[in-house]
C-alpha cells in the first residue's frame, strides 16, 4: 500500500475508474494463486461471509468513501462473497 | 493522503472450526466502544445497493418542452411582476420569521430572487404578442434560446434566475 511513501505494489496512471480499481484490488486480495498472498480461502461459492473494512487514508471525502463502500459491496456480491458487516472510516492514515 | 484500502475478514464457515464462531466475531465487532476514533457501525448486514438513479440530461430546454401559450398574455406578465413586488414588500416579515425559526436570511434570499427577475427586461414572444416579462437574469444570454410562444420557457428562465441569483436552500429548491 505504501503508507510511508513506499512505492506500493504497483502504480497506475491515469487513475482508473472506481469500478475497475476495485476489481484490481479484489483480484489482489482474493487471488488464490500466490502462496504469499492467497491465504484467505475465499471460494466464491456463495457461502463465503466476510466483514469488509474500507479504510480512508485520510484525504477521501465522506461522499467518495460511501461510493467506494458501495462499489466494493457490489463487486464482492458479484464474486459470490456476502458482506455481513461494513466498517468504513478513517482508521489508518498516512 | 487521498486513497483508501480494503481489508476483508473471512468469517469462519462452520462452528466446528477452531476459534470463535462467526456470531461471536460479529457480536464483538458490533459492540459499543468509547474509542473516539472508531467510527459508528450499523451492526447489520448492508442492504443490497440500489440501482443508481437515472442520469438527468439537461436536454429539455425551452425549445423542446411542450409549449403552452398564456391565455392572458398581459396578465401573465403582470402576475410575474406583481409577485416580485409582493416579495420585495414582504422581505422584512419573512426574514423576521426566518430569524426566529431558521438562519434569518430567507426573506433576503427571496428578495434577491425577485430583484434578479426584474433586473432585466427580456422579450418573450407569446403567440402574436410581444410579452415583456421582467424576468431575468441571464436574460440576455438566454434570449436566443427562449423562442417564445411558451410559458414553460418563461418558467425555465425564472428557475434559472433562482439558480443563479438566489442563495440558500430556496435557490436550490426553486431552480
Amino acid at each position: 500500500m505504501g503508507i510511508h511513501n513506499e512505492a506500493g505494489v504497483q502504480r497506475v496512471s491515469p487513475t482508473p475508474p472506481l469500478n475497475e480499481l476495485i476489481q484490481t484490488l479484489l483480484d489482489l486480495l482474493l487471488s488464490q494463486s500466490d502462496p504469499e498472498r492467497g491465504f484467505l480461502r475465499i471460494r466464491g461459492s456463495g457461502k463465503d461471509n466476510v466483514v469488509l473494512l474500507v479504510n480512508n487514508l485520510g484525504g477521501v471525502s465522506e461522499l467518495e468513501l460511501g461510493g467506494i463502500v458501495r462499489e466494493a459491496i457490489t463487486a464482492l456480491s458479484a464474486r459470490g462473497v456476502a458482506v455481513l458487516r461494513v466498517v468504513s472510516g478513517t482508521f489508518m492514515v498516512t | 493522503m487521498p486513497g483508501f484500502s480494503l481489508t476483508l475478514l473471512l468469517l469462519p464457515s462452520s462452528p466446528s472450526t477452531a476459534g470463535p464462531t462467526a456470531d461471536v466475531i460479529l457480536r464483538l465487532l458490533d459492540a459499543n466502544t468509547s474509542a473516539p476514533g472508531w467510527k459508528w457501525t450499523s451492526g447489520a448486514a448492508p442492504s443490497a445497493p440500489a440501482l443508481p438513479p437515472a442520469i438527468l440530461t439537461p436536454e429539455r430546454t425551452a425549445n423542446q418542452a411542450v409549449k403552452v401559450r398564456a391565455q392572458d398574455v398581459q396578465g401573465f406578465a403582470r402576475a410575474v411582476e406583481k409577485a416580485c413586488n409582493a416579495l420585495d414588500k414582504a422581505e422584512p416579515e419573512i426574514t423576521a420569521m426566518d430569524t426566529v425559526s431558521g438562519d434569518g436570511d430567507c426573506g433576503l434570499t427571496l428578495q434577491t430572487g425577485a430583484q434578479g427577475m426584474r433586473s432585466h427586461r427580456i422579450s418573450v414572444n407569446v403567440g402574436s404578442y410581444d410579452l415583456f416579462v421582467y424576468i431575468a437574469v441571464l436574460a440576455r444570454l438566454r434570449a436566443g434560446s427562449i423562442s417564445g410562444e411558451d410559458v414553460v420557457g418563461a418558467l425555465i428562465a425564472v428557475s434559472e434566475v433562482a439558480a443563479e441569483k438566489m442563495g440558500g436552500t430556496s435557490g436550490a429548491l426553486y431552480s
